[in-house]
């Protein structure tokens, strides 16, 4: 039995109405004439409504720039990105770096961090380990 | 912008589209990050991005400088409709409809046909369109909102029976996912009180955790395709990330407890949380991964053993345990001065403990209470700041259930968290 083909990059949600709204619901064997045929009732739930954020306005060039390698505290990402920050200083002398771990557990607000970011029109990296 | 493992591709896109930016800059390393050593790491950072196959650090100085494009200056709101009728097909096709969708559990299920649906909502006076409850596949997830009819549509998938809906609409309205998609694969259980243990044959004794009863595993599935669907269903990469699965997920425990054999001055549960003896009471657990048994407490070594069944499982940093006694195992607790539950929870949550520096060495501890000690969040940031054999006393969420049919002198400890009772009654 094959699983419905999510392809990277496209929400299953989004995927799985559209699917629906291709006209029928199911794609499988032919039915034979005298076979029984059902209709049944959708067994999800009802998703929210999705708020569009425009991401942030990119800069032409990172020269001169702040970047924050930012860790959220979850598995090993604090030595992935010391270690991006190693590669940075070598390779992109150009560009100011600094580490810093967010604040908190890993999926808390730190608003104050944000601020500092904003503050020096500095650029973000986060990364989540796992 | 974003770096992440690329185990995590398709849950950090959906992710990314449920917190309104579905094209949001992501960069991918290859899986894991934890464990690895710097030199490793420097190898991934030197490497390629394993999803797109571009240098890592080139793809990251682009995402950081290529102009927005329209589409990821979008701004608004996007409402997402679902279809309500599936069919008219046959029910192999649309078993394999559902199945492909992973709205099931991969096992046959009874067609959620309208004519069964409203044979199911006749056992509730809640109008279908009632909205029992919000659940989540995890904790950073978006909630998603299920109705009395969502609850009755799986309830038939199930198999369950009109007899059984007010319980499962019950265990609805706990909001307990019962099908976590935590990557360390989590399971749920559900203990039962009050009358409707006999009204509905609960079972309590022998095999009362297994699929030894008809109730409670008609509950107990229904519960679970409930958590399922009730977000969307649980398709395995994207809202099932259980790195191996837990075979208590497929069909929760559902059981009773066994107030008979409750010894004098222990308390039923429902009583615990506040309940009269006879209400119809359900109480939940999740974050269920592992069942260690055991056989009876030694008087010359209690203390010992007690302590080192109770904190060999698991990480410090889940703080729930729920010991399962068995009636035949009561006498001697009774003996320790166990003369309630709560004596018995108390004494666990103070002596099972573990050494400072190894608590905080622990990757489950460091990666969710070490954030919150360092903002100063107690009682996180004062075991930080003890010295390095402190005791820490992790555990806080402790009960104590009596269920077994008392063949042997066993017992069992489980990673359970208690999360909810509520009341049947008010769901009939």
């Amino acid at each position: 039995m094959l699983p419905v083909k999510h392809s990277r990059g496209f929400p299953r949600t989004i995927q799985g109405f559209t699917l629906f709204g291709i006209a029928m619901a199911c794609a499988g064997t032919a039915a034979a004439a005298d076979e029984p045929l059902y209709t049944v009732l959708n067994p999800t739930g009802n998703p929210p409504p999705i708020e569009r954020k425009s991401m942030a306005p990119r800069p032409v060039s990172l020269t001169g720039k702040t970047i924050y390698l930012v860790d959220e505290t979850f598995d090993g990402g604090d030595k992935f990105l010391l270690q991006m920050q190693q590669w940075m200083t070598a390779h992109m002398p150009e560009v100011k770096t600094i580490f810093r771990a967010k604040k908190g557990a890993y999926s808390a607000d730190d608003p104050a961090l944000w601020k500092e970011i904003k503050s020096v029109d500095g650029l973000m990296i986060m990364a989540i380990g796992h | 912008m974003g770096v992440i493992i690329d185990a995590l591709v398709d849950l950090v896109h959906d992710k990314a589209f449920e917190e309104g930016m579905p094209a949001l800059r992501l960069v991918f390393t290859p899986t894991p990050v934890g464990g690895k050593t710097p030199k490793e790491l420097a190898a991934y950072i030197a490497g390629n991005d394993p999803v797109t196959k571009k240098p890592f650090m080139q793809e990251i100085v682009e995402d950081l400088t290529r102009p927005l494009n329209d589409e990821e200056k979008k701004t608004g709101v996007v409402k997402r409709e679902k279809k309500r009728f599936i069919g008219p097909d046959t029910v192999d096709n649309i078993q394999k409809y559902f199945d492909d969708r992973f709205w099931t559990d991969q096992l046959p299920i009874i067609m959620p046909t309208q004519e069964r649906v409203a044979a199911m909502l006749k056992a509730t006076h809640h109008k279908p369109d009632e909205v029992v409850g919000r659940m989540r596949v995890t904790g950073e997830r978006e909630a998603w909102e299920y109705t009395v009819e969502t609850a009755a549509i799986n309830a038939v998938m199930a198999g369950a029976k009109p007899e059984h809906f007010p319980a499962i609409l019950a265990l609805a309205a706990s909001q307990t996912e019962a099908h976590s998609s935590s990557t360390s694969s989590m399971a749920a259980m559900a203990v039962f009180n009050g009358k409707i243990v006999n009204e509905l044959q609960l079972n309590s004794s022998t095999g009362a955790l297994g699929l030894y009863n008809n109730s409670g595993a008609l509950i107990g599935r229904a519960w679970s395709l409930l958590s399922m669907n009730a977000t969307g269903g649980s398709v395995p990469g994207h809202t099932y990330e259980g790195v191996q699965g837990n075979p208590m997920a497929d069909v929760p425990a559902v059981f009773a407890e066994n107030v008979a054999g409750l010894p004098p001055g222990w308390k039923p549960l429902n009583v615990q949380k506040g309940f009269q003896p006879d209400e119809n009471v359900v109480s939940t657990f999740d974050g269920c991964q592992s069942q260690n048994t055991m056989m009876v407490l030694q008087d010359e070594d209690w203390q010992w053993a007690l302590k080192r069944i109770v904190g060999g499982l698991g990480s410090p940093q889940r703080g729930g345990k729920l010991l399962l006694i068995d009636p035949a195992v009561t006498p001697p607790l009774l003996r320790f001065g166990f003369d309630t539950k709560e004596k018995l929870i108390n004494w666990v949550k103070e002596n099972v403990t573990m050494p400072k520096d190894h608590y905080w060495l622990d990757q489950e501890v460091i990666n969710y209470k070490l954030g919150p000690a360092r903002a100063g969040q107690e009682p996180y940031a004062s075991w930080l700041k003890a010295g390095d054999d402190a005791p820490i006393p992790y555990l806080n969420n402790v009960e104590v259930v009596v269920v077994g049919g008392s063949g042997n002198i066993r017992w069992s400890v489980n990673e359970c968290s208690y999360r909810k009772s509520v009341k049947i009654d008010d769901w009939r």
